[in-house]
């Protein structure tokens, strides 16, 4: 049930033709883990916060630094130094105390990945794939969609993963560029919407999601592409032969 | 400058258009979008490289094997390494990608 604040706090989502409270009810009652509290984190947190996402999980390593401040608009230059699931808890709260948010502040390894996850879903908004690859597996195992995202620049890549149905980011990354990558604040604004849109969907049973597509954006010349992706018979995570 | 391209000379009409990511367009004088009279993924990469030589820092590493971070689509749809040498039909598409791991 929802409380007379709640109605208020979402009355114009749960207008939304197909939404209605029983939607509202299903984003509360909604798990989510949130990977990386960093560019893609901040607008995935952000909306998934204020959408009414029940219970959040925030998990990152790090502690905010002067220079992560052009795209990680979660957190404000006097929480610099601080960590960053603490910085994301206060923001968070204070957008919405409403749901509750969980934080851990650890790096996210084949080892801890499933205690990390449980049955919450998961959103792909880290920065290397040795992580993504971990996300993976727990995805995997647990049978729990992925909420992937990735930038470079202004250009940026979606796609969810729906383990057995998708591929897997196995699949579909056997390498990536090495090195620190530039990234325009926008971009992550952008592709972390694209994320929660898709996360919310997920569990609203609304539209049409990413499954066994790749969108493209790019930034620069203000184009999206979509791209059909396919599972690798092959994969060592999701192929035939596992 | 007038190129004569070899679909020209061969008396076909075969051209393919080859979609370049951005991370590559300093080495191909900016262009996002190249014409080839090329009739598969494969033969379409060796006319990029003999045409913009730089861009072979994207394709292959120091062993002169392509990166696995590369990826190929022909009209949107994935193609793997052994459907590189599958025939395209005249205006296909052939979409480059690089993975790329930011957030
Ligand atoms: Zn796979």
């Amino acid at each position: 049930m929802l409380t007379e604040q709640e109605r208020a706090r979402y009355n114009r989502q749960i207008m939304m033709p197909g939404w209605d409270e029983a939607g509202q009810e299903k984003l509360k009652n909604a798990k989510v883990m949130v990977a990386g509290a960093g560019g893609l984190g901040s607008p995935v947190l952000t909306y998934l916060a204020v959408a009414g996402i029940g219970k959040i999980r925030v998990v990152d390593c790090d502690v905010i630094e002067l220079s992560n401040l052009n795209r990680q608009m979660l957190h404000p230059d006097s929480n610099i130094g601080k960590l960053k699931v603490e910085s994301a808890r206060e923001r968070i709260e204070a957008l919405n105390p409403d749901i509750t948010v969980e934080t851990v502040n650890t790096k996210i390894t084949d080892g801890n990945v499933l205690d990390l996850v449980e049955d919450y879903l998961i959103v792909d908004a880290m920065d290397n794939l040795q992580a993504r690859y971990c996300l993976n597996k727990a995805s995997l195992e647990r049978s729990l969609p992925l909420f992937h995202g990735a930038v470079y620049g202004l250009e940026g890549r979606v796609t969810t993963i729906l383990p057995g149905e998708t591929p897997c980011i196995r699949c579909l990354y056997k390498d990536v560029l090495p090195g620190t990558p530039p990234v325009v604040g926008v971009t992550p604004g952008v592709i972390g919407c694209i994320q929660a849109t898709e996360v919310l969907k997920y569990i609203l049973g609304m539209g049409k999601l990413l499954y066994n597509r790749l969108l493209i954006f790019d930034g620069l010349n203000t184009i999206f592409n979509k791209v059909k992706i396919k599972k690798d018979p092959n994969c060592d995570a999701c192929g035939s032969s596992v | 400058m007038h190129v004569v391209h070899p679909y020209k000379t061969r008396g076909t009409r075969m051209s393919i258009n080859v979609k370049i990511p951005m991370i590559m367009r300093k080495e191909t004088d900016w262009q996002g979008e190249v014409e080839m009279p090329c009739c598969t993924p494969e033969e379409s990469l060796d006319e990029l490289l003999k045409r913009f030589p730089a861009i072979k820092k994207w394709i292959y590493n120091k062993q002169d094997e392509m990166w696995d971070r590369l990826q190929f689509y022909v009209n949107g749809e994935q193609i793997h390494n052994h459907e590189m040498k599958r025939p395209m039909k005249d205006g296909d598409e052939l979409f480059l990608l690089l993975n790329i791991c930011g957030g």
